[in-house]
């Protein structure tokens, strides 16, 4: 028998539902950090992605119908079913955080510059306010395509589009981020963006 | 010069425009749908946290939890049931109006209560009559027949009455019982001979009704031609 790390997610899916603890934790360590980042920029908040991270690796097996893997890969099922679970906390919670979510925020390494990691943390917050100002339909877009990397028809199948309607999300949302992140292009501002300063 | 040369010697600038244009489209096209490298690489700089160390744990209690499932009598304990609001309205309000329909139980127990006093009203309305039971007695008759008369009418009658069949001449008595559910008179009656009996003097009339027994008897014997 093969080990949970070589079998194929439909198959620990199956172990998983029968109760294999060891399968499901496979599962989880395999798409856990893609599931959890996801969670976290669409809703802004560490604890809240913990608790939509958490939500979904549970549906799998409370709901072992719900994936159907002629239909699409499970990293594309994960990703629309944090979308939901993100859309549902945004409605209920209105995009409210936790004010000790401040203290989850990414650190840098110690080594680096106060100067730099001061100028980093500000581009990282303002980078953040931008994406999170964006409408949600074009902030999930801008997430999956520019951080998750994934194809136009990826990410169409996961927010339920078609390609076209995608690829003009796309287009919006990245003027609207080129608008709000002006100065931090290098072809747009003369001065010079933070990044340069730092270094 | 010709139009023919003079589009030809314009066609080479026309491709260089035509090819200028495509390149602009696609990397306007790239720009759009690509990859924006600039862009890509300041958005970058929002990084997400890794997840905590307990999220793993958590998840996996909630996991064995959910594959093993709780003994029932804690999962009655922690049960939850979702119900609509006019449902539980309903509830409600026949909740608060419980009490009250239980006191008012004595009061609907009063109504059968009124129902048999009325009949005991109507059942004091019923006079009551005194009948008299007409009770069965026996009334004796004793008949005193001759013995000669008596063998005579036997010689005439070529049919002998039935009921004088059983007299003997010894007994010289007949018994009759007789139900009593007529009155005295009738009794009385019923003890007359008919008309015709008594004009051929088989019967004397008697009426032993306050017969009372001599009780001494002086035997006196009278010879023919004495008297």
């Amino acid at each position: 028998m093969p080990a949970p790390r070589r079998m194929t997610d439909e198959k620990l899916l199956q172990k998983a539902g029968r109760g294999d603890e060891a399968a499901f934790l496979a599962l989880y360590e395999r798409h856990r950090d893609t599931v959890f980042r996801f969670a976290y920029r669409m809703l802004g908040s560490a604890a809240l992605a913990e608790e939509v991270t958490h939500d979904c690796f549970l549906s799998l097996v409370r709901r072992p119908g719900a994936f159907d893997p002629a239909r699409a890969a499970l990293r594309t099922y994960l990703y629309a079913a944090v979308r939901n679970l993100s859309a549902k906390h945004l409605r209920r919670h209105g995009g409210e955080f936790p004010v000790e979510d401040l203290a989850d925020e990414p650190e840098t390494e110690e080594s680096e510059s106060p100067l730099r990691r001061l100028l980093d943390a500000e581009l990282s917050e303002e980078v953040r306010k931008a994406v999170e100002a964006l409408p949600d339909l074009q902030r999930e877009v801008v997430v999956l395509v520019e951080f998750e990397e994934l194809s136009l028809a990826e990410t169409a199948a996961v927010v339920g589009a078609d390609v076209g309607t995608v690829k003009s999300r796309l287009h919006r949302a990245r003027r609207r981020l080129r608008r709000a992140l002006q100065f931090y292009f290098k072809s747009e501002c003369g001065v010079g963006s933070a990044r340069k300063v730092g270094r | 010069m010709s139009d023919e040369k003079r589009q030809t010697r314009l066609l080479p600038f026309r491709l260089r425009r035509a090819g200028a244009r495509r390149s602009r489209a696609v990397a306007r096209d790239a720009e759009d749908f690509g990859a924006d490298a600039e862009l890509t690489a300041l958005l970058r700089a929002w990084d997400a946290p890794p997840p905590s160390d307990g999220a793993r744990a958590r998840l996996l209690a909630d996991f064995r939890a959910t594959v093993r499932p709780a003994p029932l009598w804690r999962r009655a304990f922690a049960a939850q049931v979702r119900v609509p609001l006019p449902v539980a309205a309903c509830a409600v309000v026949a909740l608060l109006l419980s009490p009250l329909a239980f006191g008012a139980r004595p009061w609907s127990k009063n109504a059968p209560s009124s129902v048999s006093a009325s009949e005991n009203a109507t059942a004091e309305r019923v006079r009551v009559v005194e009948v008299p039971v007409i009770q069965e007695r026996v009334v004796t008759r004793t008949v005193y027949v001759e013995k000669k008369e008596r063998g005579r009418e036997r010689g005439v009658s070529s049919q002998p009455d039935a009921s004088a069949r059983p007299e003997t001449p010894e007994t010289a008595s007949i018994k009759t019982s007789a139900a009593a559910k007529t009155s005295d008179t009738s009794a009385r009656d019923e003890q007359t001979p008919s008309s015709a009996d008594a004009s051929a003097g088989f019967f004397s009339r008697v009426n032993m009704e306050d017969f009372q027994p001599a009780d001494e008897v002086k035997i006196r014997v009278v010879k023919r031609g004495e008297r």
